[in-house]
């Protein structure tokens, strides 16, 4: 699919108004919660009180004698088949062994909610508490105190190899390392998890708040041995999932229950039961050394990376590989030793969060550009500047990169606002310091599979099926249509949306993994180009010209060079209904993926990288010296996501997912107390942004130069950059600022009172390189 | 133990059955039928489910329905029918400032509160982030939603 044909488009890179945003503004739109169904049930679960414990018994019959209680299931009323993304290692029930402070133990199904939670209360349970192991280095090199009945608690173990690292650094100029802790974050969507299970003949239906219904459906047609055709899974309006809800969630607790009662079910958790049991962003360790020479190019690198699992592996496993992967940053590094490692702990399982493993990488890989100029006496700029990657170049494994970096381009954008900000006055009275920063970054767009199916009709309208979920983004409900629209030569309001599940249309991977502009959207295009081939026949056949020689614009077929020869599409797929057959067809994709090269990967979940985008941001903070805080006055966003099918849509996620990044970086922080219990998991005491934190002004900007050779009109995928730079540009800035930056975060006023206390024992700033050999970057075992 | 009870929503009078400890929250939506309040935390903190009682946005997650007896309650769908509420809802659209929508709801209900308090164009940026500080709003970074109630605040009504 190439860029290149027309950069005249009628709708695509124009400013697209979200097609649903009324319907949602007014109220009328229904979420999970908001459909209940004709005798339905409420589901209310029994969790586990402690991190480790032996269950001895439950007893469900105080509960189960409540009027109004229709059904109590535990382990032992449901199969024992274990379900996961990756590893098969999470039951239903906690059976025999609770591994986390929140895990589902029973489940309590009722015809009133405040009758649900009563009997919920009365459910007895009975554990054996056992020590559980909740920090992640202990975990880490344990072997008493295992999670699992397994001999380690490492579950995931991947390493790239490439070169010979240890002979680059034994005769590197300097080496330099770096090493960062990063924290707990949750996606605290404002929707809590929701879904509700009801019978269907053969099956069962849910309607669930889910970025992945196909993938929700696969696994439950394995859990409970029904072929996957007898599964519905309907997504109606998603409050919000930043890859909160990737995963089964409850549907296997609410499937169990509308099997046992023959009744729909629904479970909505509470705000408090969403953040202990959901998955966030994983804490980690990041250990990074780089040899260099005198000039700042990094020559190899050795990195280890350990990602806190929780106490199931949903989707770490691919996580750990995927930071794996970032570990050389936006930059050209030929030779590499990367480990990446998922270890279990008696925690909340984490799993993908927007960008998932991103911001401590990028945080990693910058602070250490930042050292490494630090130690050499260079500018950062100039040391990102001779590193950077780029088209002919090979990527962590070896892969050819076929695209040009633009992160060069990305990052001149922010200098010039960086040098514009220093320059401009401080309001007087104003006694707070500034310090100015910036952080680079690639990332990919991911590939995975997408059908789609395009229908035109007898009318000239068209009809886009797509499996792909509207997560509140607009790429499914307006920038598909859109594309729709443009191959079709229709008018967008002429292009209806048929889309929310797995009934109505074919198969789609997911909203997730920055993918749905570009793997959907390619899905999509590919239908609409072959609707479009069939009215170009069928009117070659009316019109008696060669198909080659017509263009479909404005409603129309018209015979290129000559417009006033043409009919309207409307009458063409007319005909074509009589003559040739209904317009209809559908498109399949799926990346490929350019093999790798001189590379030794082992364990790894992928080979490589999918297309890749390039980032630079850039902040001004204001540091009160006396509390730590540390408030974002300026920011710029400038990202390459190759052509920007809806600049609306764009600046949307950018603006957002710098929200986010910044919450991230300064107050947001998912605290895990020794017993494993979430001590914050509230709205109140777990920090987001509001409107009253946000700087003034967030300055988005798109480089277009540079068009995606495989995506849709040339673009790629955009939803999750944004929020995996803010932490390392606020980082930069704090250096910039103090000389010298957190090596943990979040970077809260805490944090930043620390290091100003630590920095006296730094070495300052253009201090001789250490020639020392580093020590192997390993954390325990 | 329910008790019957007259709630006026949107201007109608629903004559519902509700417990003592029925919030209004619920009341709107399984009683009324009105689902655009939406649930976020049932604490108070993110004003999800704001609605205004008397004009005066509130928590509606925090409230017994048996205390607003007597009392007019307004939800997004009614404020969003027309007049001040469906500029609000438009100038909303005009400036993206709804991504999954479910903040949305309780966020129109503050911006009607503020610009019912306020002279067309009085609200200072500092008006609004004080309004608006109890909804949160996890998509669009808040500068949309900044921008729409600005310009909502300077339409004529
Ligand atoms: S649901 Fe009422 S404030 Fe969150
Ligand atoms: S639009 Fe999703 S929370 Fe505001």
């Amino acid at each position: 699919m190439s860029a290149e044909e027309s950069d005249q488009y009628l709708n695509v890179g124009t400013r697209l108004i979200r097609r649903d945003a009324a319907e949602r503004l007014t109220g009328h739109t229904a979420y999970t919660e908001d459909i209940r169904l004709p005798g339905m049930l409420y589901g209310v679960l029994v969790q586990s009180p402690v991190a480790a414990g032996r269950l001895r018994r439950i007893d469900v019959d105080r509960a189960a004698a409540l009027d109004g209680v229709v059904k109590v299931l535990t382990a032992e009323d449901v199969t024992d088949r274990r379900y996961g993304n990756y590893v098969k290692d999470q039951p239903i029930f906690a059976r025999d062994r609770v591994r986390f402070v929140g895990e589902p133990v029973a489940l309590v199904a009722a015809t009133s909610l405040a009758v649900a939670r009563r009997a919920a209360g009365l459910v007895e349970v009975d554990i054996e508490a056992t020590t559980p192991v909740v920090d992640l280095r202990e975990a880490l090199t344990s072997t008493e105190v295992l999670v699992h009945d397994r001999d380690t608690n490492v579950i995931e173990d991947v390493h790239i190899s490439r070169g010979d690292v240890d002979a680059v650094f034994h005769t590197a100029h300097a080496v330099v390392h770096t090493e960062i802790e990063s924290h707990r974050a949750h996606q605290a969507y404002l929707e809590p998890r929701a879904v509700t299970a009801a019978p269907a003949p053969g099956g069962f239906s849910l309607i669930m708040s889910t970025q992945q219904p196909f993938g929700v459906r696969a696994q439950l047609a394995e859990l409970f041995d029904l072929p996957t055709g007898a599964i519905e899974v309907r997504v109606p309006a998603i409050g919000g999932g930043f890859g909160g809800k990737l995963h089964l969630l409850f549907a296997p607790q609410a499937t169990a229950m509308t099997l046992a009662t023959g009744r729909p079910v629904q479970i909505v958790c509470s705000r408090a039961e969403d953040m202990a049991t959901g998955n966030p962003r994983e804490n980690s360790i990041v250990r990074m050394s780089s040899a260099v020479d005198e000039s700042g190019r990094i020559l190899a690198r050795r990195c280890d990376v350990v990602l806190d699992a929780g106490a199931y592996a949903m989707d770490t496993p691919v996580l750990t590989s995927m930071a794996a992967f970032y570990a050389t940053g936006p930059y050209r590094i030929d030779t590499l030793d990367i480990r990446g490692r998922a270890v279990y702990t008696n925690t909340c399982p984490t799993g993908s969060f927007r960008g998932p493993s991103g911001p401590q990488m990028v945080y990693a890989a910058e602070a250490q550009i930042e050292d490494i100029a630090q130690q050499l006496g260079l500018d950062p700029a100039e040391v990102r500047r001779r590193n950077f990657i780029g088209e002919g170049d090979r990527g962590p494994t070896g892969e050819l990169i076929t695209l040009r970096g633009t992160t060069e381009e990305c990052m001149r954008v922010v200098e010039s606002r960086l040098q514009r900000w220093r320059q401009a006055d401080v309001a007087p009275g104003d006694h707070r310091r500034r310090g100015y920063g910036l952080a680079c970054a690639w990332w990919s767009t991911l590939g995975t599979p997408s059908a789609a199916a395009v229908e035109l009709h007898e009318d000239g309208t068209a009809t886009l099926s797509s499996g792909g979920t509207e997560i509140g983004t607009g790429a499914i409900s307006t920038a598909l249509p859109s594309m729709v629209a443009e191959e079709l030569g229709l008018r967008l309001d002429r292009v209806i949306l048929k889309s929310g599940g797995t009934r109505d249309s074919p198969y789609d991977s997911g909203s997730r993994g920055s993918r749905t502009m570009f793997a959907t959207g390619n899905a999509t295009v590919l239908a609409a180009r072959a609707v479009a081939e069939q009215i170009r026949n069928e009117a070659s056949r009316l019109l008696e010209v060669d198909p080659a020689d017509l263009v479909l614009r404005e409603g129309r077929v018209e015979v290129k060079g000559a417009p006033e020869t043409g009919m309207t599409i409307a009458e063409v797929s007319a005909s074509a209904h009589l003559h040739s057959g209904p317009v209809v067809a559908t498109g399949r994709y799926r990346a490929e993926l350019a093999p790798v090269e001189g590379s030794d990967l082992q364990g790894a979940r992928f080979l490589r990288l999918g297309e890749p985008t390039f980032h630079c941001h850039g902040v001004e903070i204001a540091l009160d010296e006396e509390t730590g805080r540390v408030d974002v006055l300026n920011f710029v966003a400038v990202h390459d996501v190759g052509r920007v099918v809806n600049p609306v849509g764009a600046r949307g996620q950018v603006e957002g997912g710098v929200v986010q990044g910044i919450g991230y970086a300064l107050t947001e922080n998912l605290r895990t107390n020794d017993a494993g219990v979430i001590v914050n998991g509230n709205l109140h005491d777990y920090r987001l942004p509001t409107i009253a934190d946000v700087p003034p002004n967030i300055e988005t900007v798109f480089i277009e130069t540079n068009h995606s050779h495989t995506g849709p009109f040339g673009a790629k995928g955009l939803g999750e950059p944004p929020v995996i730079l803010p932490a390392a540009a606020i980082g930069s800035a704090l250096r910039d600022l103090l000389g010298v930056q957190p090596y943990h975060l979040p970077l809260d006023a805490d944090r930043v009172v620390l290091t100003m206390a630590e920095r006296g024992s730094r070495p300052a700033p253009g201090s001789p390189p250490s020639t020392a050999r580093p020590p192997k970057p390993e954390v325990g075992g | 133990m329910t008790a019957r009870m007259t709630l006026r929503v949107n201007g109608s009078d629903h004559d519902i059955a509700v417990a003592p400890d029925t919030l209004l929250l619920d009341a709107l939506r399984y009683e009324c039928g009105l689902t655009g309040a939406k649930l976020g935390c049932g604490t108070g903190d993110c004003g999800a489910c704001t609605v205004t009682v008397d004009g005066e946005a509130v928590n509606s997650c925090l409230m017994y329905v048996l205390e607003c007896e007597g009392h007019s309650v307004e939800t997004v769908e009614g404020v969003t029918a027309g007049g001040i509420g469906a500029i609000v809802a438009e100038e909303f659209v005009k400036a993206d400032a709804v991504q999954c929508g479910f903040c949305s709801p309780g966020i129109i209900m503050s911006t009607c509160a503020l610009l019912a308090r306020t002279e067309p164009g009085a609200a200072t940026d500092e008006d609004i982030k004080e309004a608006l500080a109890g909804n949160l709003c996890r998509c669009t970074g808040y500068l949309p939603i900044l921008d729409a109630v600005r310009r909502a605040s300077g339409a004529p009504r």
